[in-house]
């Protein structure tokens, strides 16, 4: 079990809320602004996040996303590949408010910090699976 | 009256507490492997559910996969659950309830 202390107390009892309950809630309000392609997978390549990923059974965009959960607060580090041409800085402010807006009115946690790194851009014209026109037909 | 109240057996309230927190809406109590926590017997085993008797009084725990919409969120689910089962575990028995502990295992979004 991978669920860390992230514990609510109150006089009837404590409520415990995991890791993965938090992540996975970053990454869908994250997921539903616009400008973000995808979070980045974290750290050292695609080999080893994907290595990792089958023992922790974490999904491979959850990996960019790492969460700190107190008893009332939480800080959310994410790091993000977004579109190329968004302008980044309001990229990072819709997204901070999206987060926090999902994190504290789902699970009552006040959001301390989202930090956000753009780790990458995304062209799609080097993506021809994305690409809305063809050359030739 | 203490030993009255030992034969009421910790299946039946976990199995009672099982019962009241499916009946709420929008929440599931995992079962088999997705379960961390079971509450165990001789040839029985109620899972995502913890009874324990400590010096007296109950303590249970309990997991939980909750689906939350717009209106819902963790704290609210949390009272109605302890709520919920307080109540029901009191209809059975005159035993003190010291803790209910919650473990969101899983959440998930309805439109």
């Amino acid at each position: 079990m991978t669920t860390t202390p992230n514990q609510v107390a109150s006089q009837l009892g404590k409520t415990t809320i995991s890791d993965e309950v938090v992540t996975q809630l970053v990454e869908i309000a994250a997921k539903e602004v616009q400008g973000i392609h995808s979070i980045a997978k974290q750290g050292i390549g695609e080999q080893i996040t994907g290595f990792t990923q089958r023992f922790s059974g974490k999904s491979q965009s959850s990996q960019g996303i790492i969460v700190e959960v107190g008893e009332r607060e939480v800080a959310i580090d994410l790091r993000i590949i977004a579109h190329y041409g968004v302008k980044v800085s309001d990229l990072a402010a819709n997204l901070r408010r999206a987060i926090i807006d999902r994190i504290e009115s789902l699970l009552g946690l006040v959001v301390k910090e989202v930090n956000i790194q753009i780790s990458g851009l995304f062209f799609p014209e080097n993506n021809p699976t994305e690409t809305a026109s063809r050359r030739v037909e | 009256m203490a030993k009255l109240l030992d034969l009421i057996d910790e299946r039946v309230i976990a199995e009672k507490v099982r019962t009241s927190v499916t009946s709420i809406p929008g929440i599931e109590v995992p079962v088999d492997q997705d379960a961390d926590l079971s509450t165990v017997g001789p040839g029985w085993r109620v899972w995502g559910i913890g009874v324990h008797r400590v010096a007296g009084s109950l303590n249970i725990e309990i997991e939980l996969i909750v689906t939350l919409n717009k209106k819902s969120s963790i704290p609210s689910i949390s009272a109605r659950v302890r709520r919920k089962v307080r109540t029901s575990i009191q209809s059975l028995t005159s035993e003190q309830i010291r803790w209910i502990n919650l473990q969101i295992l899983d959440v998930r979004l309805k439109d």
